[in-house]
This record gives C-alpha cells, sequence and structure tokens, in this order.
C-alpha cells in the first residue's frame, strides 16, 4: 500500500474511529486501525468487537492495499506533524514507513487476516431519518440507561420501530426518559433493538445535524450509516421491560416551569447534597417553587423559582442529578412537571414528544 | 507435551458432536481432567465443532477452526487465572457479561471457556453464577478444571459434568516417589524431624517448580508471540497445578495411616507399595491424631490457595503432623 494524503483527512478519519479502541482489547489487532487504500479513498476501521467503525477519507492512491497500524500511536504521531502532505508506504511484512517532510517514522503492523471482518447485516430493515433528529433523540434518553452491569438489559438505549414511530427508551430502574418521532416504515419492518451504551456515545460523538442516516436493523447487528461513516453495533440480547406501565397515566398537578431557570438553579443547590442527604427538596407553592437541601454535616441551601402554579401545595424529594439531566438535554423555554404527592412518581415533559418519570425520594 | 488420552477426550468429543447434532448441547459444562492434556484439548474440540463452517466438522482448515485453534475467534471469550496470585478477578468477569448478554460478532454461538475454574475469586464466583443462571440462548460455558473440588458447590450444581480422568490429580514420577521417600523416612522424632522433612519438601517444590518452568519455556521456544507476562502466567498456573498434585499426594499418604490405624488391609491403601513403612509409622498413632493429621494437611492447600508462602505453610503443617 502506498498513499499521500493531507494531515487533515487523516486526522479526521482517525478522530472519527479512534474512540471505538477499547483501553483492555482482548486481541492485540484490536488495538489497531485498518486501514485500506482503493479508489483515491482511505478506509480507516477499528473495532472492539461489540462496536465496529469504518469511515473514508480522499486520499491519493499510488499502490492500492491494505494494514494495521496501532490506532493511538497513529493520532499521536499524525497529530504532532506539520500541515502538510503524508506518505504512508507499507511493506509485505506490515512495516509502514510514515514521511511528511522531514519527519520519518516506521510504523509495525499487524496482518490485515488478523483484523476481525466487519459485520454483515444480512436481512432486517433499514430506516432513513435526519442525523439531527437521531442525535437529539439519543440526547433526551441515553442519560437514563443503567450503568448496572447486573441488569445487563438496562445497559443501553431501546430503538423501538413501531405504528410508523420511532420510540427510544432507556430507564435504570429509578428513572425513565422516552421520545418519540414520525417516520414512515411498512408494518411489517416493526423491530425493537436494545442499542449497548458504548454505541450510543460513539454515535453521540459522530452524528451530525445535516443530512441523513440509514439505520439497518437485524437480528444480532444495528449499523448506522451516514456521509462516509458506517457504525455497526451488536445488539443486547433479550426483551426490554415493559415500560409503557410505569409512565403514569394522569397526574394531579400539573406545573409550568422555565427550564433554564430552574437548571441553574437545581445546580447551584445541588452543591449542598452529601453522601449521607443526597436528595433535594421542590416545594411547589402558589407561583413559587422553593428548591432546597440540606447535609447534617455540611450545611444547608435554598433558592426560590417564579412558577405558573395555583393548585394545592406540594413538596417532594428527588435525586439532583435525576431532574439536573433531562434539564440539561431538552432545548424548551418551558417544561411542565406533573406531580400527585410526594411519594408519586414525578413526570416532566415538554412541548414535544418526550416524557420523563422520576421516583422521589423518601425522605424523613 | 504429552499426547492426551485419546479415548476419553475423543469419547467425549463424540458425546458433545451428539449433543451438538441433536440441538441437546447443555448451557454448561464442567470438564473435569489435566488442564493441558485433557480439558484444553477437549474445549479446543468442542469449539471447532461449535464454530465451524465446513460441511464435516471440524473440518480444521475453515478461518473458524483456524482462530479456535489460534485462541483468536471473535466470539469465543477465554479467561484465565492472572497475575501472580493466579487467581480470576471480578474484572475479568464483568467484562465476560458484556460479551454474554450482547448478540455475538458473527450471527452464531458465542462460547465462554473458563480455564482453571477453581481459580475464580469468592466475589467473582457470585457475579459469574447470575450469568450461568440466566444464559442467554447460543452461549456456550465451558469451565475447564483439575480441581473440582475447589469450585464453588453452586457454580457446579448448574453445570454438566465432563470427567475426562479419574484421576485429575495424581502427581507423576519421578515427583511422586521423592515425595513418598520423604513421607516414609521416619528421621529423627519431634521439632528436628519436623523441620528436616519440612526442608526437604520446601526443596523438592523449588525443583518442581524449575522443572515446570524449563519444560513451558522450552515447549514455547519457537512461538514467538507468546510474551514474558504470558509465558511466566503460565508457569505460575502449572506449577500451582502441581503444587496440589503433591498436596493431594500428602493427604493420600495420611489417609492411608488412618486406614492402617483402622484396621485395613493393603487393598485400602493408596500407597500399598508403602505398607510396611505405613503400618510401622501408624503403630505410634490413634485414632484422633489420624483424623487431625487429614485436616492439617487439608488446611494446607487453603493456605496455597490464599497465596501464603510455601516455607511457612510447610513447616506449619510438618511442626503439627503426626506420625
Amino acid at each position: 500500500m502506498k498513499i499521500v494524503i493531507g494531515k487533515d483527512a487523516v486526522m479526521t478519519g482517525l478522530q472519527l474511529v479512534h474512540g471505538v479502541v477499547g483501553a483492555r482489547p482482548t486481541l492485540p489487532v484490536l488495538s489497531n486501525v485498518l486501514l485500506q487504500a482503493q479508489e483515491d479513498r482511505l478506509w480507516l476501521t477499528t473495532t472492539d468487537l461489540e462496536v465496529t467503525m469504518r469511515c473514508a477519507v480522499e486520499a491519493k492512491v499510488a499502490k492500492a492495499g491494505a494494514t494495521t497500524l496501532p490506532a493511538k500511536r497513529i493520532l499521536s504521531i499524525m497529530r504532532e506533524l506539520p500541515a502538510d502532505n503524508i506518505e504512508i508506504e507499507t511493506d509485505e511484512k506490515h512495516s509502514s514507513s510514515i514521511t511528511c517532510g522531514s519527519s520519518f517514522f516506521k510504523i509495525l503492523g499487524l496482518s490485515v487476516d488478523d483484523f476481525p471482518p466487519v459485520p454483515k447485516y444480512e436481512g432486517g430493515h433499514v430506516f432513513t431519518l435526519e442525523q439531527r433528529v437521531l442525535k437529539e433523540m439519543l440526547q433526551k434518553t441515553s442519560y437514563a440507561a443503567s450503568a448496572d452491569e447486573t441488569r445487563y438489559i438496562l445497559n443501553g438505549t431501546l430503538m423501538s420501530f413501531k405504528a410508523n414511530k420511532l420510540t427510544m427508551v432507556a430507564t435504570d430502574g429509578r428513572r425513565l426518559a422516552l421520545t418519540e418521532h414520525e417516520l414512515e416504515f411498512p408494518k411489517e419492518a416493526e423491530t425493537d433493538a436494545i442499542v449497548p451504551t458504548k454505541a450510543v456515545n460513539e454515535l453521540l460523538r459522530v452524528l451530525k445535524d445535516d443530512g441523513a442516516v440509514k439505520v439497518h436493523l437485524s437480528k444480532n447487528q444495528a449499523g448506522f450509516e451516514f456521509d462516509d461513516v458506517l457504525l455497526i453495533t451488536k445488539l443486547i440480547e433479550g426483551t426490554y421491560p415493559n415500560f409503557r406501565q410505569v409512565i403514569p397515566s394522569q397526574c394531579d398537578q400539573r406545573i409550568t416551569v422555565e427550564r433554564e431557570a430552574f437548571l441553574i438553579a437545581l445546580k447551584r443547590v445541588a452543591l449542598l447534597t452529601s453522601e449521607k442527604s443526597s436528595s433535594i427538596k421542590l416545594a411547589f407553592g402558589k407561583n413559587k417553587l422553593k428548591i432546597s437541601a440540606s447535609s447534617p454535616d455540611v450545611g444547608e441551601a435554598h433558592e426560590t423559582v417564579s412558577i405558573k402554579y395555583a393548585g394545592k401545595e406540594i413538596a417532594v424529594a428527588f435525586n439532583p442529578d435525576y431532574v439536573i439531566e433531562p434539564l440539561r438535554n431538552l432545548a424548551n423555554d418551558e417544561i411542565y412537571v406533573e406531580l400527585t404527592d410526594e411519594l408519586s412518581p414525578g413526570v416532566i415533559k415538554c412541548d414535544v414528544p418526550f416524557i420523563y418519570v422520576l421516583m422521589p425520594m423518601r425522605v424523613s | 507435551m504429552r499426547s492426551p488420552p485419546e479415548s476419553t477426550v475423543d469419547r467425549a468429543l463424540a458425546s458433545f458432536q451428539a449433543a451438538l447434532d441433536g440441538d441437546r448441547l447443555a448451557h454448561a459444562y464442567l470438564v473435569v481432567g489435566s488442564l493441558r492434556d485433557e480439558a484444553l484439548p477437549f474445549a479446543q474440540g468442542a469449539l471447532a465443532r461449535l464454530f465451524c463452517r465446513g460441511v464435516v466438522r471440524p473440518c480444521g482448515d475453515c478461518p473458524a477452526c483456524r482462530q479456535v485453534a489460534e485462541r483468536r475467534h471473535t466470539d469465543i471469550v477465554w479467561i484465565e487465572p492472572e497475575k501472580k496470585s493466579r487467581v480470576v478477578g471480578i474484572d475479568r468477569i464483568r467484562d465476560l457479561q458484556h460479551v454474554v448478554y450482547q448478540t455475538s460478532f458473527e450471527g452464531g454461538w458465542k462460547a465462554v471457556v473458563l480455564v482453571a475454574a477453581d481459580r475464580v475469586g469468592e466475589e467473582a464466583s457470585n457475579a459469574f453464577l447470575k450469568t450461568l443462571e440466566e444464559p442467554p440462548p447460543r452461549c456456550l460455558f465451558l469451565l475447564l478444571t483439575d480441581a473440582p473440588q475447589a469450585v464453588m458447590a453452586t457454580i457446579k450444581s448448574r453445570c454438566q459434568r465432563i470427567v475426562l480422568s479419574s484421576e485429575p490429580d495424581v502427581l507423576p514420577d519421578p515427583w511422586r516417589e521423592r515425595l513418598l521417600a520423604i513421607l516414609a523416612d521416619p528421621g529423627p522424632q519431634g521439632l528436628t524431624g519436623a523441620l528436616l522433612r519440612s526442608t526437604r519438601l520446601d526443596k523438592l517444590l523449588s525443583e518442581l517448580r524449575e522443572s515446570v518452568a524449563e519444560a513451558e519455556k522450552a515447549a514455547v521456544a519457537d512461538d514467538d508471540e507468546v510474551s514474558d507476562e504470558t509465558l511466566l502466567a503460565r508457569i505460575e498456573a502449572r506449577y500451582r497445578g502441581m503444587r496440589s498434585m503433591v498436596v493431594r499426594g500428602i493427604l493420600l499418604w495420611y489417609r492411608d495411616l488412618l486406614m492402617c490405624v483402622s484396621g485395613g488391609g493393603a487393598d485400602c491403601l493408596r500407597y500399598p507399595e508403602r505398607e510396611a513403612e505405613l503400618r510401622r509409622a501408624a503403630e505410634a498413632l490413634n485414632h484422633a491424631d489420624a483424623f487431625r493429621n487429614l485436616q492439617i494437611v487439608e488446611g494446607m492447600q487453603r493456605q496455597f490457595d490464599r497465596n501464603m508462602p510455601a516455607d511457612t505453610v510447610i513447616q506449619g503443617a510438618f511442626g503439627q503432623l503426626n506420625g
């Protein structure tokens, strides 16, 4: 393989794919990026066997071929090279010479044959939507996924393509985030897939605001194809819990709150929570919300926020992070907090199809 | 490397193939036998049959067969004891759960091979138990061990057992003969005798380690891919296996002493060729002493498992043993 490639192009490609490379790869070749040069393109691929990321960048290909090189080291080298054309030449022993101006590196690679083949998604269905929509849906839900590895089924985000809607759900058992988007697809394409959190995080990193993304869903894999990028991920096996049954059908009180002011006040008051006392109290009164936190060994804080509310007074305690996260990931000016009493689940909604259910904390 | 006793491993593989063909595979097997000569060849053979894409399985030629043989198949996780303590830690079990509960890379089976299943720590065993209790479909667990008695009972109860060797813990010669020479030698009585015996046994273990190291180094002499760290880990694992056989050898000696104290004949003895020495040593023992000796030797293995220094374990045990 022999190519000449611009620094910007190779950096774009490496920065896209290097996040997949794990800290403790199970096979030596998984530390490497697969480079394949053909028809004025350089394809870069990385995998940790859970997520596979592949992208193409422009390059002048003098001799087509392929090799694998240590991903992190190559990225470090490319980052330090001057902004110029870089020549990469690989010999039969997988040793690559990198030349840029007067800089020269010889890097030992591993055989292309050792690199796992890019998974093929045979059969399955393809759904097309805007990248911006997919990214926003993931942003609004993925933070609620469980990180507890004993609850493996919750270690990802559910993508449910049903009734001409894409429903995205994540939950850790204490809170649940759900968002929906209208999407046309045939009835036989209805399917569910639980996408692992690592793949979701990579998608959030690489999805752009313009252009479409094709979502390929098969029994074993999900593929996300956009621009010159392909991300393929394994899925979490099993049936996602029936999330509809935890969403309260009706709450007694609905309170309109200005999101930004609520978020800032929450962040401030939450500074006074501690490991022993990790809850904040929200006291909803006539047109005002009092947010307070008290830790016996730290101190206390409270702040009042104006709201639109004329109902009965309700005081309820929540984990502050569980309230802050949806507010941080929404863009609406106003949100609606729905409550029944201090022990029933609270609900956060807004003027887009989004529902967030969170369990209150019982405090003395 | 000794060739495996073909008949046992081959018979087990034939049964495995029949279960696979009949869609009757258990989700987990506890494979009992010498790790190197029986359990590992069985695991390689079983996995080749499971993942082979050839017409006659295993063809030995397809990419899957080659990947299984080279331990680089993307849907197989190999877990071996790590670090100096030679224990499988909780982190490795957590990593494993990712693989188990996600779809396979190639769309077919997934497999987990736990080499030396007896070396899984307590916390890790409990985490692993959860995985074994709720196995996803088309996921095979192979737990390999040469010391099934050290595997947690709740794990064993969830596995189908494949016994490849009826005597997985028999110490090979010349070590067996040397051990018996130490045990059978009456030597001086009291503390001096105990110190002499423990020094001789400590020396035997040191030489055993050197012998294992030489054999392992020779086995990988032509393999550039085996790192120094891997080689050291293999030496340590093999040595620990051999050391367990030594402890079992000592245990059998004191079992024979108990038999002699109880009036058992030569047909009850595991070391009938040493009957004369055994009966001589038994003359000075009563039942209680003979029982206590067995408990002391069992304690030795537990102390070794807790990574106590060999000389401390041996001196402590021989200071208390009678006969």
